[in-house]
């Protein structure tokens, strides 16, 4: 276990919140995301130690790895797994989000971070640097946040998709929906995040 | 496409079912749908389009989970150590300003010298090809030794521990890419920048060398100074390190020439293509787009009708893709660019033109010499509105540093007066916000619509509040972290100049250098004493510290200002006031700084010229009507200051002016005046303290001791006070609550035991009581204590409380001794003259008790004042009765 936060969770409690959570209590849901984010980020720092050249970071593994300690170290039912992976999801854009802004602000010295809206190529173009990447980041997560209050269901799906690299199917479980209402509200969040960030058509 | 309006909810909630089914049509069938679905309404039609239309082009987007496709975003900890404190040749690396592909920058010293300079360490891999590290010391060598007021110094190039690294002048200020970032750059910045460019790149082609990566963020906009173009010949080093090891092409593919990306050799004109990009965006905000593609860009003229046609024509030469229809190199570029707006020079003029051109010299020659009598356009009044903040309901400091930021820089505009500021509790939409608008020629609301610490902001000139949108600027964001200060005030600042084409910048003041750190610290200063913690000494050393690297700061020599004088170290303030004078001569503020520290030293003869000079520098303005206000109560010319703080407060009807008033109201005796305006305003301001404190004792003295008494238990429910109980115990003494007096003093000495007033106090209520063991105890015990302590003449009530206290221990002769020497001074303070008239009842010396309770009546002192048993002797006295029977036919209405 790693030192860092073997001593931030007693046992059961991400049972006790997670049942909590799902009965609708903000707060139980907003420390579960704090768990998690730390189990996540400290996980990906030991990957990130232990990767060969050349290897990515895969989220989806790390958000699985990360549920599958709390299954056996904390008696997670199972039941509870879609909910956690909701959770997790969320706490990965959490991570990811705070990276980016602070790779940007070290760069930057903190400095705006407006994107001209050319500059993102949205992984349609060549390799864009880690800047850019970073920046695309975070205009995706603000465009997610406009998009939440129209239709917040397309935003979650984005959530699991983009951020916690979840397959079309485990986002079904999580959703509660059919694989195919996934492909389809998938293609319509797209669109409107493509539009949002000022994308071109390709052609 | 342009960027999506915002929708909203219930136009979300018609496009999605149309979109559902669309998108689950083939392509060909969705316009036939579409006609029949929205028949009615083209918006919905066009958003729904605009929708599919992304969905067909979103191609591979987001198809990449995030962490896979940004996998840097874990390695936040393996980015390169920090080298700070290293000695790099003979570098003392001080701290890193910056880093990139080409390595990383750091502000250092040269030991040598002892001067701060730019160290770029490059990265270790380019070290390795010992032929391409040779070429690079060689060219770097070459390009410090072209000296151009647009090409960054070179000062030195070397190799320490395997890395090379290179050294240039340290400037303070942005990189063009970060100013670009903001917006485009207004038409007449752009072409002063776009020359200042052209010059440096032509003087460089003309000693042979290429630069091969211009682009904004090798363009260095000094704060003082002209653009600097970055890093010369450091691109050569990266393009024989990619081609040795990739055969791929190098550089900064958007700014590349098409030759360049295809990998072919290049010359000059690679140059004069990317010069053409950053023009181009330096004027649209935006990049040519075409690209890889044939297409050619959008005409920059009709993106930007304002743009000087000559820097619209150099950039579309500068433009073409085939590199022999570009200029040769940068030297013709510049002198395209620098023959200005008159293209038909360059061809054959005709007569025509040559006489037209004629005629316009002569026209620009009397307008240049004429300029400062042409150019006296009317003064533009603002008031600047309280930012309206979404998103966040919590920014306690944000607000009022989004407003100093945003009258710094009007006051730095030509022919644009700001009014006062709202004070920091104004409500949107009062009546102080009303009558400021309605002086002012228009208003200014800044916006905030804000996620976290991100806000959005957005800047609009209106009329009058919520009235007509005469311009805008932004949106743009910014970080509201206080570390991130100086961000929001740069951010603001350059979006202003935008928003008033018409006022450009006044000549800079020199020293204005400011570090965003100290910017910083000194906000968190600022915050600090807003928030209402004293600062001290310490403080004001700290400012001393960042006022040396940051002399540019402007609100810090003033907060030094107004340190030094709460210290009482006048000099020290005035020396701090006359730097921020220096800094901002057309800026009231360092004015109203000097006066207020000339006022607290007593020297009203300067005090006096610094008004006179405030009155021209900001005419009309209610803040220095304000400060003659206070600068006349400090002289104890009362009568004369009661008519201005008369016109404050009808301009500017805000709780602080209304009571300030009122104070001064009673001060010179109106307490009628002041009472009805205190209880108005406790309608407004129930719980506003000084409001309470004050009322309390008019209506102590002059109006209804039982609304006192609320007055007071209300004041100490906040929490209490020992000078609220020491009164609610008078006020019940007064009316005969002798019980309840005691009480209340002896509450009062828990929390200050010493007070002499408080002891004295429970004294008489005690000996109204009939306790007089105790009372006899306290009478002596302050006796003793005040005859032992000087106390100054002046202090008229402390004195005559001593006398009162020989009294009641029947030393009559000494009492009558010191009500002489305090009387004879001719004191206005009622309770002054209420304690003398006590003390000769006491004495038993009617005539002279009958005198001042006459006198103290006179001034609209109580009748209950009288009542109190010490004044039993006289209670059979018809000359007495008499004088209180005509007083209580007065009583105030209650």
């Amino acid at each position: 276990m790693d030192p860092q936060t073997s001593g931030a969770t007693s046992p059961g409690e991400i049972t006790r919140l997670l049942a909590a959570a799902r009965q609708g209590d903000g707060s139980a849901t907003h420390r579960l995301v704090a768990l998690i984010y730390d189990e996540l980020r400290a996980m990906a720092r030991r990957q990130l130690r232990n990767r060969r050249p050349g290897q990515t970071i895969d989220t989806t593994v790390l958000v699985h790895e990360v549920y599958l300690r709390l299954v056996i170290h904390e008696d997670v039912p199972w039941k509870d797994r879609s909910h956690f992976l909701s959770v997790a999801s969320l706490a990965m854009r959490q991570i990811l989000v705070d990276a980016a802004r602070r790779r940007v602000a070290k760069k930057r010295g903190g400095e705006d971070v407006r994107i001209p809206l050319e500059e993102l190529r949205l992984g349609m173009d060549d390799e864009p640097d880690a800047e850019t990447r970073a920046l695309e980041v975070l205009a995706v997560d603000r465009a997610l946040t406009s998009l939440a209050a129209l239709n917040e269901r397309l935003s979650k799906l984005v959530e699991l998709r983009f951020f916690a690299g979840l397959t079309e199917e485990e986002t079904a479980e999580v959703m509660g929906t059919s694989e195919r209402t996934v492909r389809r509200d998938w293609r319509k969040a797209r669109a409107y995040l493509f539009q949002a960030l000022g994308g071109q058509a390709a052609g | 496409m342009k960027p999506p309006h915002p929708l909203d909810v219930d136009h979300w909630r018609r496009i999605e079912p149309l979109l559902d089914q669309a998108l689950d049509l083939p392509p060909e069938e969705r316009s036939a749908f579409l006609d029949s679905a929205c028949a009615d309404d083209p918006d919905l039609r066009a958003d729904v389009e605009a929708l599919l239309a992304a969905d067909q082009g979103a191609g591979a987007f987001l198809d990449t989970p995030a962490g896979e496709y940004a996998p840097d975003l874990f390695e936040e900890e393996d980015v390169e150590e920090d080298l700070a404190g290293r000695l790099v040749g003979p570098y003392r690396l001080l701290r890193e300003i910056g880093s990139g592909g080409m390595g990383t920058v750091y502000e250092a010293e040269d030991t040598r010298l002892r001067r701060r300079v730019a160290v770029k360490l490059l990265p270790p891999e380019y070290s390795r090809e010992a032929q391409a590290k040779e070429r690079f010391l060689r060219e770097a060598r070459a390009a410090s030794a072209v000296d151009h007021p647009n090409l960054c110094t070179v000062h030195d190039v070397g190799e320490s521990e395997g890395r090379l690294y290179i050294v240039f002048a340290l400037y303070e200020g942005e990189t063009l890419r970060e100013r670009i970032r903001r917006g485009p750059l207004p038409p007449a910045e752009a072409r002063e920048v776009a020359l200042q460019v052209a010059r440096g790149l032509a003087r460089a082609h003309e000693a042979g060398i290429i630069h091969r990566d211009v682009k904004p963020a090798n363009v260095m906009l000094p704060r003082r100074g002209e653009a600097k173009i970055l890093d010369f010949g450091i691109a050569r080093l990266e393009e024989d390190d990619a081609l040795t090891r990739t055969g791929a092409a190098w550089g900064t593919p958007a700014y590349m020439s098409p030759e360049q990306a295809r990998g072919e050799p290049v010359d000059a004109r690679a140059d004069v293509w990317s010069l053409g990009v950053m023009l181009y965006e330096m004027a649209a905000g935006r990049r040519p787009s075409g690209g890889e593609g044939a297409r050619d860009p959008e005409p920059l003229e009709r993106l930007r009708p304002d743009v000087p046609p000559e820097l619209a024509r150099v950039t579309a030469r500068a433009l073409s893709r085939d590199p022999a229809g570009r200029y040769p190199s940068a030297v013709e570029l510049l002198a395209d660019l620098e023959s200005g707006a008159t293209p038909a020079l360059r061809g054959q003029p005709g007569r025509k033109a040559l006489w037209f051109l004629a005629g316009a010299l002569v026209i620009l020659a009397l307008f240049v010499l004429f300029r400062d009598r042409f150019w006296m356009t009317p003064t533009l009044r603002v008031a600047i509105l309280r930012p309206v903040v979404e998103g966040r309901p919590d920014l306690p400091f944000v607000s009022s540093e989004v407003m100093d930021a945003t009258l710094s820089t009007l006051l730095s505009l030509e022919g644009i007066q700001p009014l006062d500021l709202p004070e920091p509790d104004e409500k949107r939409g009062s009546l102080a916000e009303t009558r400021r608008s309605n002086e002012a020629d228009e208003v200014l609301q800044p916006r905030l619509k804000c996620q976290e610490d991100w806000c959005r902001v957005t800047l609009r000139r209106l009329r009058k509040p919520g009235g007509e949108v005469l311009g805008s600027a932004g949106p743009f964001e910014v970080p509201v972290r206080v570390e991130s200060s100086y961000q929001l005030a740069e951010g603001l600042r350059v979006n202003l100049r935008q928003l008033y084409p018409g006022h450009p910048p006044r000549p800079e003041s020199p020293g204005g250098v400011v570090r965003p750190e100290d910017h910083s610290a000194y906000i968190r200063l600022e915050r600090r004493n807003d928030s209402g913690r004293r600062l001290g000494t310490a403080d004001l050393d700290q400012l001393d510290v960042l006022l040396r690297t940051s002399p540019g700061l402007l609100g810090a020599w003033l907060l030094a200002t107004d340190l030094a004088r709460i210290q009482e170290d006048y000099d020290r303030a005035l020396g701090y006031a006359a730097r921020a004078e220096e800094l901002a001569p057309h800026d009231p503020r360092p004015l109203f700084s000097r006066l207020r520290a000339e006022s607290a030293a007593k020297r009203f003869k300067e005090a006096a010229a610094t008004l006179e000079r405030l009155t021209q520098v900001a005419p009309g303005d209610v803040r220095v009507r304000q400060a003659e206000a206070d600068l006349l109560e400090d002289q104890g010319e009362l009568t004369k200051a009661i008519d201005l703080r008369g016109e404050v407060a009808r301009r500017r009807p805000t709780w602080r002016t209304l009571l300030e008033l009122a104070m001064l109201e009673i001060r010179t005796g109106r307490r009628e005046s002041a009472r009805r305006r205190l209880a108005d305003l406790l309608k407004e301001q129930p719980d506003n303290q000084y409001v309470l404190e004050n009322l309390a004792f008019l209506e102590t003295t002059i109006g209804d001791l039982k609304r006192a008494e609320t007055l007071y238990q209300k004041l100490i429910g906040f929490g209490p006070a020992r000078s609220h109980l020491t009164s609610l115990g008078f006020v019940r003494f007064l009316l005969g609550d002798y019980a309840g007096a005691v009480a209340a003093d002896r509450r009062a000495l828990e929390l200050g035991p010493e007070d002499v007033l408080t002891r004295f106090n429970l004294a008489t209520a005690l000996e109204a009581k009939g306790d007089l063991a105790e009372a006899r105890r306290l009478y002596r015990d302050l006796e003793t204590e005040l005859a032992a302590a000087s106390i100054p003449l002046e202090d008229a009530r402390t004195r005559m409380l001593h006398a009162q206290c020989l009294a009641r221990l029947g030393r009559k002769a000494e009492a009558l001794r010191i009500a002489d020497e305090v009387l004879r001074r001719r004191p206005e303070d009622v309770q002054v003259l209420n304690m003398a008239a006590q003390l000769y009842a006491l004495t038993g010396e009617s005539p002279s008790a009958l005198y001042y309770t006459d006198l103290a009546l006179k001034n609209g002192l109580r009748q209950e004042w009288f009542t109190i048993p010490e004044f039993r002797a006289l209670q059979k006295d018809p000359g007495f009765r008499d004088l209180l029977d005509r007083y209580r036919a007065r009583k105030p209405e209650s």
